[in-house]
């Protein structure tokens, strides 16, 4: 095929088959304008563009993303790669994978590093990109972000699994959800194998609290069914903690000090598996146990 | 196949109790026997191998664009092996590292942004070539090697690829450019990819690679945001660092790296994803030596801001 007519081409397939997100994006801010075409990638098809890193909106069960350079003459090329997640709690979800950065109060929740911003709103995640962080660029990033948060024109509601931590995990803890043993062992190493049981059926919301080097951490996770928490609760037991498992898989909490020298406590309450790592002593790790399966009950 | 679970707490166990160097067993040859002290520190009688690796530099290695230059690459990859095996001719150093018999598998990179490139690929097929192999036992290949007739027939392996930051194990190296030699890459991606040295011991690999060369052409020492690849985050280090032991070559280019980072942050600002596998590949899997003192470094051509 000759240039000419694999360019055209190209860019008539890439009109074609642009998302419906594609409508959310400026053709332009602060001076810099959109560079067609657009680059849409879905399924797999994002390892070529994202690389390794994919695997983070797969784990989100993300839908598309449409990638859109936008250039200034004299001035650092900007970039939005904008994610339709499919539901509002994946986007939340997604946004939480990385929570280093500046608060900007752009779409749900915004954050801004270095040039970039990264924001969710409804059912979509936000990247905009400067190549290089000028007062300008950083100037258009914010004013790109706000065009596209404004498009989306509503919120999302976050997930409901929030509302199940206890008070001390709340407030200064940072808080991340999740469904894959990918994402979970990426921020929180637990197993190589998938002991947990974790899938895209099933809700994570792994929070920690306290100073680097000594967190606590919480991981609460919601099944599909009472049955399928009770499995993972064995499954858990028996790779993670042998020693408490004699006991057989009734819902009792369960508490073991750990190699390092603290303490981890695991708990069942129906649908929903608590469990605590890091705890310093043996009273902290079965009393926040007990607050978080106690917020199980009250909820 | 099976593969034993490990938990954290397995880790906790064993972190402990790890020795931290003068980890052995690794497919290392020729390499400079040196004193090391016994554990009392007493006297110098115990002999241990350093793994040799080669640093070469051509700063014409590079062009507009990013492009490689073939003649200057193959030029660098042949003094790199001649020094590698202490030969005076590339050949007569090739055949340290393939036999006419054998069936080559040329593991390379082909991530569109930032690819091992055919230079450095065609430098290695060339010689392998004139060492005696037929072409049509010979194959590069990236994606798609896991089921590969030529790759799953394999008696050697050259591992080629290019340095730089990456989202799950801190630095795309040597020892990463085989997780496609799995079938799930994903089961790998906990704790920052912490065991990827276990799949060199998987029988589609284990003992078949013969040399290691890490592409620090153009690098790639920092990233952020959901793309692995920002331009801006590129250099001209114009080098390629070359050995048979992989975490020794991996170590090495990670120095690079991190000095890179230093000189552009003013301080030692840490991977957003640590690489520890590196080191764990060295201390916890033996897979070779990631101690700048268990390493043998040569480094040849272009001087200016080699950093190392």
């Amino acid at each position: 095929m000759k240039p000419a007519i694999w360019i055209l081409s190209a860019l008539m397939m890439t009109a074609q088959n642009a998302p419906p997100q594609a409508g959310l994006l400026p053709a332009n801010a602060g001076g810099w304008t959109a560079v067609p075409p657009d680059k849409v990638f879905e399924g797999e098809g994002i390892f070529e563009y994202i690389d390794g890193a994919g695997e983070v909106y797969r784990a989100y069960n993300y839908r598309s993303v449409v990638s859109r350079r936008y250039e200034k003459e004299g001035a650092p090329d900007l970039i939005v790669d904008l994610f339709d997640m499919g539901s509002a709690r994946d986007a939340f979800g997604v946004f939480t994978h990385d929570l280093e950065g500046e608060r900007w109060p752009v779409g749900q929740d915004g954050l801004y590093k270095s040039g970039l911003l990264q924001f969710w709103r409804d059912r979509y995640f936000v990247a905009v990109s400067a190549d290089a962080e000028t007062a300008e660029s950083k100037a258009a990033v914010a004013e790109l972000g706000a065009k596209i948060a404004s498009a989306v024109g509503r919120d999302g509601e976050r997930p409901e699994l929030l509302s199940r931590l206890p008070e001390d995990f709340k407030g200064g803890a940072t808080v991340r959800y999740l469904h894959s043993p990918v994402i979970l062992n990426y921020h929180f190493f637990v197993s190589r194998e998938n002991i947990l049981r974790l899938d895209a059926r099933t809700e994570a919301v792994l929070a920690a609290e306290g100073e680097k080097g000594g967190k606590r951490i919480l991981l609460l996770v919601r099944y599909p069914s009472a049955g399928e928490a009770e499995k993972a609760f064995g499954s858990f037991l028996e790779a993670y903690m042998p020693e408490a498992r004699p006991s057989g898989v009734s819902a009792a909490p369960r508490v073991v000090k750990t190699e390092d020298g603290f303490w981890t406590a695991a708990g069942r309450r129906d649908v929903y598996l608590a469990l605590i790592f890091n705890a310093a002593t043996e009273g902290e790790a079965g009393g926040s146990l007990a607050a978080a399966l106690a917020k199980l009950e009250s909820t | 196949m099976t593969r034993k679970n490990l938990t954290r707490r397995d880790f906790l166990r064993t972190s402990a109790v790890v020795p931290l160097a003068n980890a052995v067993g690794c497919c290392c040859t020729g390499n400079k026997l040196v004193p090391v002290p016994e554990p009392n520190g007493a006297r110098l009688t115990q002999v241990a191998r350093l793994s040799k690796v080669v640093l070469v530099r051509d700063e014409r290695a590079v062009g507009e664009g990013r492009a490689h230059n073939p003649e200057v690459i193959q030029k660098m990859l042949d003094e790199a092996v001649m020094t590698l095996f202490g030969e005076r001719d590339p050949v007569a150093a090739w055949k340290h590292i393939v036999q006419p018999s054998d069936t080559v598998g040329i593991k390379t990179n082909a991530w569109n942004y930032l690819p091992t490139g055919g230079a450095i690929e065609g430098a290695v097929k060339r010689r392998v070539l004139e060492a005696g192999v037929p072409e049509d036992r010979i194959g590069i290949k990236d994606r798609g090697v896991l089921n590969d007739p030529l790759f799953q027939k394999a008696t050697v392996l050259i591992n080629a690829r290019p340095a730089r930051v990456h989202y799950w194990s801190g630095m795309g190296s040597c020892i990463k450019n085989y997780i496609l030699f799995v079938p799930k890459p994903s089961e790998y991606h906990g704790d920052a990819c912490a065991d990827l040295a276990t799949i060199w011991s998987l029988p589609l690999v284990k003992g078949k690679t013969k040399l290691n060369i890490l592409s620090m052409l153009t690098p790639q020492y920092h990233n952020i945001g959901p793309r692995g690849f920002n331009e801006a985050y590129l250099w001209t280090y114009g080098g390629i660092i070359v050995g048979q032991d992989p975490v020794a070559v991996d170590a090495t280019g990670y120095r690079v790296i991190r000095a890179k980072r230093r000189e552009v942050f003013g301080e030692d600002r840490p991977l957003e994803t640590s690489a520890h596998h590196i080191a764990l590949a060295d201390t916890r899997h033996k897979l070779g030596r990631s101690d700048p003192a268990d390493i043998d470094l040569v480094k040849l051509g272009w001087t200016d801001d080699n950093l190392i």
